[in-house]
């Protein structure tokens, strides 16, 4: 119903301004309407090619229009779409000419659409695979909305999405690399939940995402530890790791304290405090933790 | 459908945890285990019947020492003695070995242990405070969250070990 009442709102406006639209943009307004847009496209490049077309801002508005129904009919979904990059850039143009921003508030919507394209894109391509292009899409996303909203706040997405970067894409690549490789995956997962911490220090699944990740850390050097090693190396393995131990723990206590009592969280407290041979402690925590998880002795 | 997307993409970052802890008691009985293959290359069993055969390490119990000394030394060798993992689980039973692990559990056997070793040059080790004093001559202990051991020079001598500079210097005990 908002669709047809906006096509309407176009056809009008392009058949009746009749100043600065050539007949091209008239048409392709209405195959627009028509939902012919492949059509629509051919006129409205004829149009913005024209002397009286390339400086029109409603002309490149249309053009907008005409590739998001393009982008939405045979694109959506696809992430490097180049009707919807054809169709942002003529609204761009469309604001640029709008000096008299008589088409200010159809482009933000616009503008606005295409903005919320890219991060749904940039949240579906957020896998082990992809993730390249979804951190460059939601920087897209990102100067969009900051085009049409200077003082626009991210922090909302920014946890959302950072989350998930860290917890489904740099954890799960940390765990079947090795090396310089692993250890570089585990650096960008620790940024990506210091970024959510930085914007909400009491956000529960980056406190014990970050814990879990220290923890495993350390966990994974003493598995891992060579069974040659030297009593030298041993004991400088396990200085190491109760500092990593420690560095889990704080993140974990705050977990805690922000949704008490949650099974995932006791077993970790439990694990933490067993490693570091507080026995009395680990007990406790795991008391706990059978109590919640319904585990009988 | 932009609004069908972002509601998926909210379930996935309310569940976004990164999976459990690997909270399981193995990783510090590894380092154990470590330790106790670390005090074979470190003491030398001057007796030269110690210096012939298979090199044997036991624990005496259900422990999951046991496990990972199999898991990780069975097939490895102290010089050129090929070492083999053994379990004891009754005190009459123990026989010749180079190494006799006695865990916390099985305290209350230390005595039987002991008198079933008799002269026998084997390294016993414990974990518990005070074992030093019991006849052990190294001995587990936890210190500022960390797995030490203290060790018996005496103790060791009786038995005619004698103990590395490095394992001794690393002792956070020594007498």
């Amino acid at each position: 119903m908002k669709r047809k009442i906006y096509i309407l709102a176009v056809f009008l406006s392009v058949a009746l301004s009749g100043m600065g639209q050539s007949n091209e943009t008239v048409q392709a307004a209405t195959l627009y309407n028509q939902g012919k847009y492949a059509e629509a496209i051919e006129l409205i490049n004829k149009a913005v090619g024209s002397e009286l077309g390339k400086s029109d801002a409603q002309t490149w508005h249309i053009r907008g229009l005409v590739y998001q129904g393009m982008y939405k009919t045979t694109e959506l979904g696809v992430y490097n779409s180049n009707f919807r990059e054809e169709g942002l850039n003529s609204v761009y143009k469309s604001v640029e000419l709008d000096t008299a921003k008589v088409y200010f508030e159809n482009n933000r919507k616009l503008i606005h659409y295409y903005a919320n394209s890219y991060f749904n894109d940039a949240a579906k391509t957020l896998d082990t695979i992809k993730y390249g292009a979804s951190i460059d899409l939601y920087e897209k996303f990102k100067s969009i909305m900051l085009s049409i909203y200077p003082n626009f706040n991210f922090d909302k997405r920014a946890i959302q999405y950072y989350g998930v970067l860290g917890s489904k894409v740099y954890t799960r690549l940390l765990e079947n690399t090795k090396g310089e490789t692993r250890k570089k995956h585990f650096d960008k997962a620790v940024e990506a939940f210091e970024y959510v911490l930085k914007i909400d220090s009491i956000d529960y699944g980056a406190n014990y995402n970050l814990g879990v990740l220290y923890f495993n850390k350390a966990v994974d050097r003493i598995k891992n530890l060579d069974p040659e090693a030297s009593i030298i190396v041993i004991n400088i393995k396990q200085d190491e790791n109760i500092d990593i131990f420690n560095d889990a723990l704080p993140y974990l206590h705050m977990a805690d304290d922000i949704r008490p009592n949650r099974a995932e969280v006791l077993f970790a407290l439990a694990g933490i405090y067993f490693y570091l041979n507080d026995f009395e402690k680990s007990d406790q925590y795991h008391d706990q933790y059978k109590r919640i998880a319904g585990i009988e002795d | 459908m932009k609004k069908h997307l972002y509601i998926i993409f909210l379930l996935i970052a309310c569940f976004s945890k990164i999976g459990q802890a690997q909270y399981n008691k193995e990783a510090n009985i590894i380092l154990k285990a470590h330790y106790i293959y670390n005090f074979a290359k470190l003491v030398d069993w001057t007796n030269k019947d110690y210096k012939k055969g298979e090199f044997v390490i036991a624990v005496y119990g259900e422990s999951k020492v046991y496990k990972e000394l199999y898991r990780l030394y069975n097939s490895k060798s102290i010089g050129t003695q090929p070492i083999s993992i053994i379990r004891y689980t009754n005190p009459n039973d123990i026989k010749k070995c180079h190494i006799l692990f006695v865990p916390k559990s099985h305290n209350g056997a230390l005595p039987t242990i002991q008198t079933s070793l008799g002269n026998q040059s084997t390294l016993l080790i414990t974990e518990s405070s005070g074992f030093l004093k019991r006849g052990s001559i190294i001995n587990f202990l936890v210190k500022s969250n960390k797995l030490v051991y203290e060790l018996s020079h005496s103790n060791a001598k009786k038995k005619n070990l004698i103990i590395a500079s490095q394992l001794s210097q690393l002792a956070e005990n020594k007498e």
